[in-house]
């Protein structure tokens, strides 16, 4: 435990015009994208920034290392700037990365927009809410989002309005072109996945060269985390970044603004920032717990939060697994491990099939020599003892499969509330997180798995498996601090600015309304960067 | 050297036979391919296994003692047969231990230079080098050209 100076004595810095918590996914948009007024803008971040070279696939440990210290789970990464997360209560688990960059630098760089449909989904479905705006607010956003990060893809996918490409799209190799014939054999939509990988040289990046594990982080640079994006123009353009310093509460004056943080520095002493705006950024877990942790006397309940919305709704996507053996090797383990194509056959919502919204199938590629061999094992196709490497040979290279991301759709009673025990290195309480998979998501599973199945034995494999909900898959938290034109039930009006604290923003998944049938980030960003256009507008009565 | 010598330290002679005994009996020897209990490949899963000896003391710890309750004897005296009977009833009840006794194993395994050459794959990290993959025929793509919009207009 570190010694902790009392308030009195804290250690006071100067104050900023904006302060930014999280320098993840949105609050790198966000920095960059205020960096333009020149205020003096600050970032303060719990993790490092990450050396590329120490990322495993420099390795020849490689795997263990996704195992251990760069595994999803902060529970078992367990490094000093992860925060622990009570997870027994939910059939899923979190995934995150807490650092420059935050959940980049380990994501798969799967780039999906959201569909029109997603930001009606009561008044075309009659359930969940609709946004309080719509796809062509964000568009702009999106496409800004796009050039910055640097997407590859290609032009004309009948899922989609039409947008462009920063890039030739990655390629399918043998394994998506096998996938590939199996829905054109089903007749079903499928499309090369946008992927925020740089096959081309682009903004200083290096080209994708084909590695394969992008989820333990890119050696190469051609992966768009924000370390490499966003971060470097932002901080050439003046924004300061403070690594390992950990925000405990935000603090609120007199007139119920906020008037800064109180953080806990890299040796646990904690020190005083003062802002004149706030900015939150620390993902759809992060984001609650920390407004949680900011009660006062105006705000006994955490800061925001008089709707009693921060904490609830919490939305991860369920994923299926469908994976299928094939009799020729499919040279999986080439190319970025979960980039490829996707299909949106089953995206909109068709009430016959039995329950509302939709999902979208994406291709991932084959496992390393290890994984392979811990998942045939689990799986119990690749026994122990005498068939191991009869079996091993007749699976590695040889399976292809596919994920299921079905939207989940806002329930209260999915919650990320404060641990009364678990606390983080620095004594501060962990989230808790209560979950559980409704009927509609099950019954998505389901349909999803089913014609997952269809397609990959369309596509020659002989032999197919399937399991959901993927315990380990709660990479996508969202719901938890939501947007709304209602201060009764929402978080944050239409525009990211806190309904209770007018100088309190909020950036990241937590606002997202409803989830959608695709990955976030590029959502998340897009709404970073709308968010921050709204503010750089309204700079003169920001808080009116 | 040094550092196998410190893993093999880290275990009793009992505890050491208990994992040989696991890693032999989940991938032997077979054709040309070497056991895990290769003298090039063991060390380095004793060293895995080091890394956590809160799990390893409670795998063997098991072990030896589902071999005293179930035929009164050493796990250390216990015939072929025997002792994968032992091991087998702890795999059925401990899925955590098991999946971590994997990881040990199988991430030393797989890293031989003998096995990778076996399975075609390139030694050493991935990282540099990576991978030449075939330019896509986009052709495949026709028939879903021409299918139109299929997303809800709103
Ligand atoms: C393995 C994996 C694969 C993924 N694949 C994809 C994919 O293919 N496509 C996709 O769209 N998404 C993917 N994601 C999800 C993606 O990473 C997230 O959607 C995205 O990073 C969320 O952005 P964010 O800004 O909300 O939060 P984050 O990027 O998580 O950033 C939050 C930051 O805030 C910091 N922070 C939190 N609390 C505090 C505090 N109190 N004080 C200071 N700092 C704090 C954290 O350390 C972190 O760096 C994946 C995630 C993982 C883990
Ligand atoms: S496949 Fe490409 S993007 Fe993925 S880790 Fe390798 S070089 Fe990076």
């Amino acid at each position: 435990m570190s010694v902790k100076p009392s308030k009195e004595k804290l250690v006071s810095n100067d104050p900023v015009d904006v302060l930014i918590i999280g320098a993840g996914a949105s609050g790198a948009a966000m920095a960059w994208s205020l960096a333009e007024t020149r205020m003096k803008i600050l970032c303060l971040e719990q993790g490092e920034w990450v050396n590329p070279a120490d990322y495993p696939t420099t390795s020849v440990d490689w795997e263990l290392k996704s195992f251990g210290e760069f595994s999803y789970s902060p529970n078992t990464r367990k490094r000093s700037v992860d925060y622990p997360i009570n997870e027994k209560n939910s059939p899923i688990k979190v995934a995150n990365f807490n650092g420059v960059g935050g959940g980049t630098i380990l994501y798969a760089a799967h780039f999906p927009r959201f569909h029109p449909s997603d930001f009606k989904v009561k008044s075309l479905d009659g359930v969940a809410d609709d946004w309080p705006i719509d796809y062509q607010t964000l568009e702009p956003f999106y496409a800004e989002n796009d050039q910055m990060v640097g997407v590859a893809g290609l032009k004309g996918d009948p899922a989609y309005p039409d947008k462009e490409v920063s890039m030739s799209p990655v390629p399918l190799g043998v394994l998506g072109e096998t996938l590939a014939r199996g829905f054109n054999e089903k007749g079903w939509h499928w499309w090369p996945s946008d992927s925020a990988i740089a096959t081309e040289p682009y903004d200083g990046r290096d080209k994708c060269v084909n590695l394969g594990p992008c989820t333990t982080g890119c050696s190469q640079g051609a992966k768009a985390s924000t370390d490499i994006t966003y971060w470097p123009h932002a901080l050439r353009a003046g924004v300061e970044l403070r690594t390992r310093c950990r925000v405990k509460e935000i603090t609120v004056d007199e007139g119920g603004m906020a008037s800064g943080v109180i953080y806990f520095d890299e040796n646990g002493h904690e020190q005083i920032q003062k802002a004149e705006v706030v900015v939150v950024a620390c993902n759809g877990i992060g984001t609650p717990r920390l407004l949680l942790n900011s009660t006062s006397i105006a705000f006994p309940n955490g800061i925001a939060n008089s709707s009693g919305m921060v904490g609830k709704n919490l939305m991860f996507h369920p994923y299926g697994h469908v994976q299928g053996m094939f009799d020729q090797p499919l040279k999986g383990y080439q190319g970025p491990g979960g980039c490829c194509i996707w299909s949106q056959e089953f995206y909109e919502t068709d009430e016959s099939r039995g329950y509302l919204r939709g999902y979208t199938m994406e291709i991932f590629r084959g496992k390393g020599l290890v994984s392979s061999a811990i998942s045939g094992m689990t799986a119990g196709t690749i026994p122990w003892g005498k068939g191991h490497h009869d079996a091993y040979l007749r699976e590695f290279d040889k399976s292809a499969g596919m994920v299921i991301i079905c939207e989940d759709l806002p329930e209260l009673h999915n919650t990320v509330t404060l641990d009364p025990d678990l606390v983080d290195s620095d004594g501060m309480p962990a989230p808790k997180i209560d979950y559980t998979l409704s009927e509609n998501s099950r019954r998505m599973l389901d349909h999803g798995m089913a014609r997952g199945k269809e397609a990959l034995i369309a596509a020659g494999a002989y032999e197919v498996n399937s399991h959901g909900p993927i315990a380990h898959a709660g990479w996508h938290n969202m719901g938890t601090a939501r947007m709304g034109i209602d201060p009764q039930t929402s978080v944050v009006n239409e525009w990211g600015r806190s309904h209770d604290v007018k100088n309190l923003f909020i950036v990241d998944g937590s606002i997202f309304v409803t989830s959608a049938g695709v990955n976030p980030t590029s959502t998340i960003q897009a709404l970073a960067l709308y968010i921050a256009d709204a503010m750089k507008k309204r700079l003169a009565n920001l808080f009116d | 050297m040094a550092e196998l010598i410190t893993s093999d330290g880290a275990f009793t002679e009992n505890q050491r036979h208990v994992l040989q005994v696991i890693a032999n009996m989940m991938i032997p020897a077979s054709g040309t391919l070497p056991a895990a209990t290769d003298a090039q490949i063991f060390p380095g899963i004793l060293e895995r296994f080091a890394e956590n000896t809160e799990a390893t003391e409670q795998i063997c710890d098991h072990i030896l003692t589902a071999a005293v309750q179930q035929f009164d004897a050493d796990f250390g005296t216990l015939g072929e047969i025997q002792s994968e009977r032992v091991v087998n009833e702890f795999r059925d009840k401990q899925p955590e231990l098991v999946r971590f006794i994997q990881i040990c194993v199988a991430s030393c395994y797989y890293k031989d230079s003998r096995v990778m050459a076996s399975l075609g794959v390139r030694e050493g990290p991935p990282h540099p080098g990576g991978y030449p993959v075939d330019r896509t025929e986009w052709s495949l793509l026709e028939p879903v050209r021409v299918m139109g919009k299929i997303y809800r207009k709103v």
